[in-house]
């Protein structure tokens, strides 16, 4: 016999609607274009495609190449291949009238042989595994250590570039970026997209330059000039960015020096297509030329969300018209609207809010349906908390909360009761928010005051929320931070000594305040005993110490058990991770030397202080480092999640709660960006300046339609994560009923409000 | 009208697991595996890991270039000139300084680059025209043991866990094969693994950048020989899934040092002898005997001992023989393991706490006094660390 779609799909234990059967069902050599909506199962018919070349087409597993955005969701990919696959080729080889060759091949076929990561691990290991002899090994490097060496090269060694107002301007009028809050940090960020953007949007320099008025060019030369040095030290190194590292492998694929590679390659499937950039398109184009045209897309328009990282959507929702040019056929298009996700009540809001805005429906993929509802349950209305400000909202949802998880349930005005299910824990609702920080005493923001409100109930529920506070606000950072400096440089003379922006200094002195008051009032006698020995360093001392080592010895000394905290241990995680950098990138390998032979510190021993302040201490406190998203594990089930609705995406939970203007107590300017901007911002701006030198062309669209649709799509994103029940709060001015102009709760960018006295949101 | 949520749905994740890199680890402290590899929380005393990785480089990238030079010379033998051997040690060495690994001395890197030499010399010839698959990336999927893990501890909606490892060097022998009459190498494993006698099989081959760990005593470094051995298996059970993997036979590890040892290295393995802890030991009357018995004498006169190659290549030659039941005893262990890792991991989301999911193991004090994390565990009463000695 040969193994037919249908008897493939006889193997798998859950039924398929049609439309993933289309997908998963298509030639092997067919290229497709996937429109997947949100909770359509987009993953599951990837795998499924992947399982069905292999097992019917018969195409080797080491010829496939899937690549997603994250690397959570290349796991889940990964897993669900491996997962279904042995449970399919198990009731495949059950079958008596498969032939003998087809009973050989799936015995034999190993799926594990596949590639299923991101484009960054695809493009390592073209790099590492498939190089000539002589060829340099790239070590990838993550912003940490990129961003430290350029801060460092660049701008600390570099007075030159530091000192440059016209430079400062430049960068800061071209990144669309405010004046206040522009620091050092902020313009070596600045650098870094720009730099990217180069790279990602494959732009001609000469063009670009010709595109800036003369009195500009000689400045953004020396912008060229800064990122050639900065690529130069990496090279140095043996280091390669991730973006350096597509380049190098599209330029590798282009003079045919990956050959042993793509001689393999049978079939690449791109999932997140929406959130790729023109580098990337070229390496999957390039690669896909093997397969001769073997591509699959998948993805979705509305979930577009990395806008700021050089994603392009445009690359996907003319996807067809772009493949075609490159490879004369045209893709097959297939679109995925059955959602399987959430109930009917929830389906509908997300097809409400999907169209309310006239001008996004042009962005959208052409022909692109409305979702449909595969649950027969109807399920609670969309809820809305609204109260007078974020304190009144903090409250009453803490309430809420604690009514639904410990006690009989919250009965809504109109008779509708939310209850917990039988093991149900916390764990079963997500906060989402634009931005999950906490904020600081006297400034706190809404998941801040939550976190307060929640401590308060009788039996306290717990927040999850790493990333609620920028590392360098966190207290027991900032405490480590200063701990570590009066151990190393206790009269700050070293620390002085040091060029460092203006803004960073008062971090220090915030970091050395907090470590002595705690020193005073809650520091046990060792732990005094502990940092004034390090400060005197008398007596028998090695020659050698390291900054790492001092931290995890000042850890044993704060307060409560923090190594058993998990959030704690996420926040430890970040700080190692700089002085690993420290220890990589530094003179001193991220020691603390011992030279006192003639009776005073030698200039070796203030030296190796003066980097681990510079290059370990300086970026944890003036905000460089930054928590990386990966890293987050699990969510305990006895607290409560908060989420960006960036993390949110791919995930969904029971109940969802969305923040959708706890912070709106006015309609201040400065807040429009988050709610119904009236300027656009640094990744419109980049596009407008840079696009005109890359093949992309000037964007049609005006950049602020085009913050517009990226803030439309960023709540369609929240909005579509709930299983069962959605929750929106904010503050009364800015709900549906509300004079605070939101797009989140209604608004079109017109200035409509289409939600006002809408049925379908119950206030509680 | 009640709405009764539903359960967060778990994650549908296949985890994986390396013996080297995960189940060994947890094996000797669950608490330290948690931190170090799970929190990725780096030590304060990295391995000293330039020698290993500056022999591996060496061999690889001699490899790839003697591959490459089978590409228009099928017959091609491995010879390397001086200049090329000098070619491949600068690579490595830049390649390997440019990521900040650097020998600890000067001594150690001369001694390193003699080494290097001395394998490429002396085993390249033997080992290369043998080797069929480099560096291979070995992958394979088993049952998630989830009887052995507690239901409320269960955290992901899969019934798989990938066990991976990479392995240097896969050798395919062909006993008919001409070529291979006279090569030492292959008559040594022989011995072992009875190479000649039947079909077409495969050796897994693992270089070690270290002299060969003696059966007890200071420098067995203990536990590796059996942790090596145990690699083997696993590899081979890995290898023999995948659909090119061969009949695995066996294994070798290859332990650099000793095929140009230093007088030192020399000194120990004579305390070995009269000990009675080696367990490859020159033959009485032998000149490697003489050597070995005279060191002290002949250290003074020579910068290097004068071992015979077959003598150092028997040093260096660790076989692991390989079958069904070995293979199966060792994956059962892994799969206990693996059981164990989940259902801390489980108890961690479940109870938000680390300390009392993951289990800290003290039995062997050597390891807590150099563990970063033994001023917070549980069971070190030394609560507070001291200054620096």
């Amino acid at each position: 016999m040969t193994l037919t779609i249908r008897e493939f799909l006889e193997a798998h234990p859950q039924s398929l609607d049609e439309e993933k059967v289309g997908v998963i069902g298509a030639g092997s050599s067919e290229a497709l274009f996937v429109v997947a909506g949100p909770g359509t199962g987009k993953t599951a018919c990837l795998a499924l495609r992947v399982l069905k070349l292999v097992y019917v087409d018969q195409v080797d597993p080491a010829g496939i190449i899937a690549t997603t955005f994250t690397r959570k969701a290349a796991a889940e990919l990964r897993s669900r291949i491996l997962g279904w696959g042995y449970t399919i080729r198990g009731n495949l080889l059950a079958r008596p009238d498969l032939t003998t060759s087809e009973r050989d091949w799936i015995s034999r076929a190993d799926i594990n042989q596949m590639f299923c990561g991101t484009i960054d691990s695809l493009c390592d290991k073209l790099l590492s595994e498939f190089r000539s002899p002589g060829d340099p090994v790239f070590t990838s490097v993550d912003s940490f250590a990129s961003t430290t060496l350029l801060t460092r090269e660049q701008f600390l060694f570099n007075s030159t570039n530091r000192k440059d107002a016209e430079l400062d301007e430049f960068l800061r009028t071209i990144t669309n970026s405010p004046k206040f809050g522009w620091n050092l940090s902020a313009k070596v960020k600045a650098l870094g997209t720009v730099s990217e953007r180069i790279t990602n949007d494959l732009i001609d320099r000469k063009e670009l330059l010709k595109s800036f008025p003369r009195t500009q060019r000689s400045t953004m030369k020396r912008v060229f000039d800064i990122i050639d040095a900065n690529d130069a030290e990496h090279a140095k190194r043996g280091y390669l960015g991730y973006s350096g590292m597509a380049r190098e492998v599209l330029n590798r694929l282009q003079q045919g020096k990956l050959t042993d590679f793509t001689k393999k390659v049978q079939a690449v499937l791109v999932d997140e297509y929406q959130d790729t950039n023109l580098l990337q398109e070229s390496l999957y184009f390039e690669i896909a030329k093997a397969t001769k045209g073997a591509l699959t897309v998948v993805g979705d328009d509305d979930q577009s969300l990395y806008r700021f990282r050089g994603a392009t959507v445009e690359l996907f929702s003319e996807f067809p018209t772009r493949f075609q040019k490159v490879f004369r056929g045209k893709p097959g298009s297939h679109f995925l609207k059955t959602n399987y996700r959430s109930t009917k009540n929830v389906v509908d809001l997300v097809n409400n809010y999907a169209t309310l805005d006239k001008k996004f429906q042009k962005v959208r993929a052409k022909g692109k349906p409305a979702l449909v509802g595969a649950s027969s349950v109807q399920g609670a209305t969309i809820l809305g908390l609204f109260r007078d400000s974020k304190e009144e909202v903090a409250e009453d949802l803490a309430a809420f909360l604690k009514d639904v998880f410990q006690g009989r349930g919250f009965k809504t005005p109109s008779g509708q009761t939310i209850k917990k299910g039988e093991n149900g824990a916390v764990g079963d609702a997500a906060l989402l928010c634009s931005s999950p920080r906490e904020g600081v005493e006297g400034d706190f923001k809404f998941p801040g005051v939550l976190r307060e409100e929640l401590s308060l109930l009788t039996k306290p529920i717990k927040m999850f929320n790493p990333r609620g506070q920028d590392l360098r606000a966190n207290y027991d950072v900032e405490l480590l931070m200063g701990l570590a400096l009066m151990c190393i440089d206790p009269f700050g003379d070293i620390e002085s000594d040091i060029w460092m922006p203006r803004e960073t200094k008062p971090k220090f002195a915030q970091a050395r305040e907090i470590a002595e008051h705690f020193l005073d009032d809650s520091m046990s006698r060792e732990g005094r005993k502990f940092v004034e020995g390090w400060a005197e360093r008398k007596g028998k001392w090695p020659r050698r110490t390291t900054l790492l080592e001092l931290i995890y010895s000042l850890v044993s000394f704060l307060d409560g058990d923090q190594m058993t905290d998990p959030e704690f241990v996420v926040y430890l995680e970040a700080i190692t991770r700089q002085l690993s950098v420290l220890a990589e990138i530094g003179t001193y390998d991220g020691q603390i030397l011992y030279q006192r032979d003639s009776g005073a510190p030698s200039k070796g021993e203030i030296a190796s202080i003066k980097e681990a302040i510079r290059d370990g201490i300086m970026p944890i406190l003036d905000g460089s480092t930054e928590l990386d998203e990966d890293l987050l594990p699990t969510f305990p089930r006895d607290r409560l999640a908060v989420l960006s609705i960036h993390q949110s995406k791919g995930l969904e939970f029971p109940l969802v709660i969305v923040d959708v203007g706890a912070a709106f107590k006015t309609n201040h300017a400065s807040q429009k960006f988050k709610r119904f901007p009236d300027k656009h911002g640094t990744p419109q701006e980049l596009e407008d300046q840079f696009r005109p030198a890359s093949v992309l062309g000037v964007p049609t669209r005006d950049a602020l339609d085009r913050t517009f649709d990226d803030l439309i799509r960023l709540y369609f994103v929240a909005f579509s994560r709930p299983e069962s029940v959605l929750l929106l709060v904010g503050t009364k001015k800015s709900g549906p009923n509300g004079v605070i102009q939101n797009v989140a709760t209604g608004y079109d960018r017109d200035g409509n409000q289409h939600w006002l006295g809408n049925s379908f949101i119950e206030e509680i | 009208m009640d709405h009764v949520l539903g359960t967060r749905k778990l994650p549908y994740e296949v985890p994986s697991y390396s013996l080297t890199g995960d189940v060994i680890s947890y094996a000797r402290c669950g608490l330290q595996y948690r931190h170090s590899v799970l929190g990725r929380l780096p030590s304060t005393r990295p391995v000293q890991l330039w020698f290993g990785q500056f022999i591996h480089g060496v061999l690889e990238e001699a490899f790839r270039h003697y591959r490459e030079t089978l590409l228009t010379n099928p017959r091609a033998t491995v010879v390397f000139t001086d200049a090329e051997c000098d070619q491949f040690i600068a690579t490595v060495l830049n390649r390997l300084m440019l990521q900040g690994l650097t020998s600890h001395s000067k001594d150690a890197r001369e001694q390193g680059e003699r080494r290097a030499r001395i394998a490429l010399i002396d085993l390249a010839p033997l080992m290369f025209p043998l080797i069929t698959h480099a560096e291979v990336k070995l992958t394979g999927t088993r049952d998630l043991p989830t009887a052995k893990i507690r239901p409320e501890d269960q955290i992901r909606g899969v019934t798989k866990y990938e066990m991976v490892g990479v392995v240097d060097v896969i050798t395919e022998l062909d006993p008919t094969k001409e070529e291979f009459a006279s090569n030492l190498l292959i008559d040594l494993m022989d011995e072992v693994l009875g190479l000649l006698t039947g079909p077409s099989t495969e050796v897994i081959v693992d270089y070690k950048g270290m002299r060969r760990p003696g059966l007890a005593g200071k420098k067995a470094k203990n536990g590796y020989r059996e942790l090596y051995e145990r690699q083997i298996q696993t590899y081979s059970y890995l290898r023999q899934a995948q659909a090119n993997g061969g009949y695995v036979v066996g294994g070798v590890l290859i332990f650099i040092n000793e095929l140009s040892p230093s007088w030192n290295d020399v000194a120990d393995l004579y305390d070995e002898i009269k000990a009675g802890h080696a367990d490859v030991v020159p033959a009485e009357g032998s000149d490697d005997h003489d050597v070995i018995f005279n060191h002290r004498n002949l250290r003074r006169k020579f910068d290097y001992p004068n071992l015979s190659l077959e003598f150092r290549l028997r040093r260096a030659l660790l076989l692991v023989k390989v079958d069904p039941k070995s293979v199966d005893v060792e994956v059962a262990k892994f799969d206990d393991l693996v059981a164990e890792i989940e259902a801390s991991r489980g108890r961690e989301i479940r109870t938000g706490d680390i300390n009392q999911s993951w289990e800290a193991d003290d039995s062997d004090q050597t390891m807590c006094t150099a563990c970063d994390f033994r001023v917070t565990c549980p069971k070190d009463s030394a609560k507070n660390p001291g200054l620096p000695k």
